[in-house]
């Protein structure tokens, strides 16, 4: 009952923003700026343009509100233009390689080097899983959240980031990263 | 447990390479650094006020004029060249009729909406039938109001090499030879075939036109992406087309398309494909049952309309159409202004001047070319006497008035009224 009326509430405010009220658009804004953020870094690896990228998402996302007839799927929907931005980006930048993932460590025992292994793990992940994974850890988004923006139900969030984490667990035990000296705390 | 598969472990250490701190949203920093997209969005609570006056009472205003009678009424036959040129959008280049030789697609019915960015509500759409040799055999497309405002929204059918144009705000429909219709319809389906599509890219990639990128996304829910990028300096000037491929049917189901502007991807566009091949009822190519009872029928296939040039030069029969058009309102002979007017039936014509008295051609200049892009034909200034019901007399210098072929498919060699005066 009380998702049903939290999701009639977004639908409403959805429907006010597509009628032209710019604070509707506003709580909007607010509501999805991060996982658009964490979305547009899963493809960018890069914070700085995941940040433009979010920014110029919800530019056309503000002009192109009217076109959207799924009110209840609005978070899909803006996760659909991020993708494309985010894409976008990456061609026009001409990266092949995110930039934050590939720096050289200084020294490989480093615990930079440790996280940077495990971005290596994330990255290697199929596209869908990458996502999942990084709105997961990268802002801390529940499963609910998760389960908005990537239009799948959450016992589907669940069950595919548990396959993911096994694959990140699979590559990093084939490259010889056991965890052992890797501080968590 | 070794800390590899202990979850906790993993969940800690994911958090610590790739969590950060929470992105800050500033909605009010946002909309400063947009302000056009902000003023898209509000506009709309506005027009959303103000939509619905205007047609009906503007049309009012504008018919309570006579002379202005005359502009609303010579417009219809602008909007025909105008709708043909745009059926195909976002680029496509120019279409030679020798192209329609041999079609080359899957397609037998297919319906397709085009959005463009500035006007996401009302797409423009076509319909199209082809015969079992895949060449059209039906088509009918829909133009919005936005597409032409003079003209307003259009409904066109195309049918045996005769297009009709239905101008819903003119309450007129203009019947005329056209093969351009059937070329560009073949030419889109042919382009856009959803089946084929991407092998055409394919094979555009291995001769350097084009770079595709293909994402298939694990989850068998989401479309396939087919991102094909040409080259900057190619005649497509860096374009950026994104296909959406159903994972379950491989038919492209749409296409985005963006253009490169200082080195930024723009949004141009969707092109969606719906019921490939899927039937679509004959009455869909039948404009007879839609149309109002009283519509004027401009037909340019049983008629001969405008002035056959013979001997004339273009500037002459240019001024010879002028000249013959004001003798005839000067007589009331409006079967024959008319038929300069691009076919408009006698007593349309006398409805819509019958109120305007012509009694001398003052002058008729030297033609100008038409000073539109594309347009074609000339100007050719002039004025006329009018004189009043108490007898008063006045001049009156039309706008243009504008001359040109009929249609250079079907009438090449006899000119014609068009536009407004």
């Amino acid at each position: 009952m009380t998702i049903e009326i939290k999701e009639r509430s977004e639908e409403q405010i959805v429907e006010a923003a597509q009628n032209g009220h710019l604070e509707s658009f506003g709580a909007l804004y607010q509501r999805y700026y991060s996982s658009m953020v964490a979305l547009a870094y899963s493809v960018l690896g890069d914070r700085d343009c995941a940040e433009d990228a979010a920014q110029e998402v919800f530019a056309i996302a503000c002009r192109d509100i009217a076109s959207l007839k799924r009110r209840d799927k609005f978070g899909a929907w803006l996760a659909g233009i991020c993708r494309n931005i985010a894409r976008q980006m990456l061609r026009v930048k001409g990266k092949t390689v995110p930039s934050d993932m590939w720096q050289p460590p200084e020294n490989a025992d480093t615990q930079e080097h440790r996280h940077d292994v495990i971005r290596r793990a994330v990255w290697q992940l199929p596209g869908a899983e990458r996502e999942l994974i990084v709105l997961r850890y990268y802002d801390g988004f529940s499963h609910a959240q998760i389960s908005k923006v990537l239009d799948i139900s959450s016992s589907a969030v669940n069950g595919r980031l548990i396959r993911a984490k096994r694959r990140i667990a699979k590559y990093l035990k084939r490259n010889g990263f056991t965890g052992e000296d890797y501080e968590t705390s | 447990m070794k800390p590899l598969e202990n979850e906790n472990w993993l969940d800690e250490a994911l958090t610590k390479s790739i969590g950060c701190e929470k992105s800050q949203p500033n909605f009010e920093k946002w909309k400063q650094d947009h302000p056009e997209a902000v003023q898209t969005l509000t506009s709309r609570a506005h027009r959303e006020s103000t939509v619905f006056v205007r047609p009906q009472k503007l049309r009012r205003i504008i018919m309570y004029k006579t002379i202005t009678k005359f502009a609303a009424a010579a417009i219809i036959i602008i909007g025909v060249t105008f709708g043909l040129t745009t059926l195909l959008d976002h680029g496509t280049p120019a279409y030679g009729l020798d192209q329609t030789i041999k079609a080359n697609h899957t397609v037998r019915y297919l319906h397709i909406k085009c959005f463009d960015s500035e006007h996401k509500d009302e797409p423009k759409e076509f319909w199209v039938h082809c015969d079992e040799l895949r060449q059209i055999e039906n088509a009918r497309w829909y133009m919005p109001e936005w597409d032409a405002p003079e003209d307003g929204a259009k409904v066109g059918v195309w049918n045996d090499g005769i297009a009709q144009i239905w101008f819903k705000k003119k309450n007129s429909i203009l019947i005329y030879r056209n093969k351009t219709v059937a070329a560009m319809m073949l030419k889109l389906v042919e382009e856009r075939d959803p089946r084929l599509a991407v092998q055409r890219l394919q094979e555009q990639e291995k001769q350097g036109q084009v770079r595709i990128n293909i994402d298939e996304p694990s989850d068998k829910s989401l479309p396939i992406v087919v991102t094909a990028t040409y080259p900057a300096e190619g005649p497509k000037q860096g374009r950026c087309d994104m296909l959406f491929v159903d994972q379950a049917t491989k038919l492209v189901k749409s296409i985005e398309f963006y253009t490169l502007k200082d080195g930024k991807y723009e949004y141009k566009g969707v092109q969606e494909f719906h019921d490939y091949n899927v039937p679509i009822d004959v009455r869909m190519f039948v404009l007879d049952n839609e149309v109002p009872a009283d519509v004027m029928r401009v037909d340019q296939v049983t008629a001969e309309v405008g002035l056959a040039q013979g001997d004339l030069t273009d500037e002459q029969v240019a001024v010879e159409v002028v000249r013959q058009f004001f003798e005839a309102l000067i007589k009331k002979d409006y079967e024959k202004a008319g038929m300069l007017f691009g076919g408009v039936p006698a007593s349309n014509m006398q409805q819509l001047f019958g109120d305007l008295n012509v009694v001398r051609i003052v002058s008729i200049d030297t033609p100008k070319p038409h000073p539109i892009p594309g347009v074609g034909g000339f100007v050719v200034p002039c004025e006329v006497e009018l004189q009043a019901k108490d007898g008063t007399k006045s001049i009156w210098k039309p706008y243009g008035p504008a001359v040109r072929p009929v249609d250079l498919e079907s009438q090449p060699h006899r000119w014609n009224l068009h536009g407004g005066i």
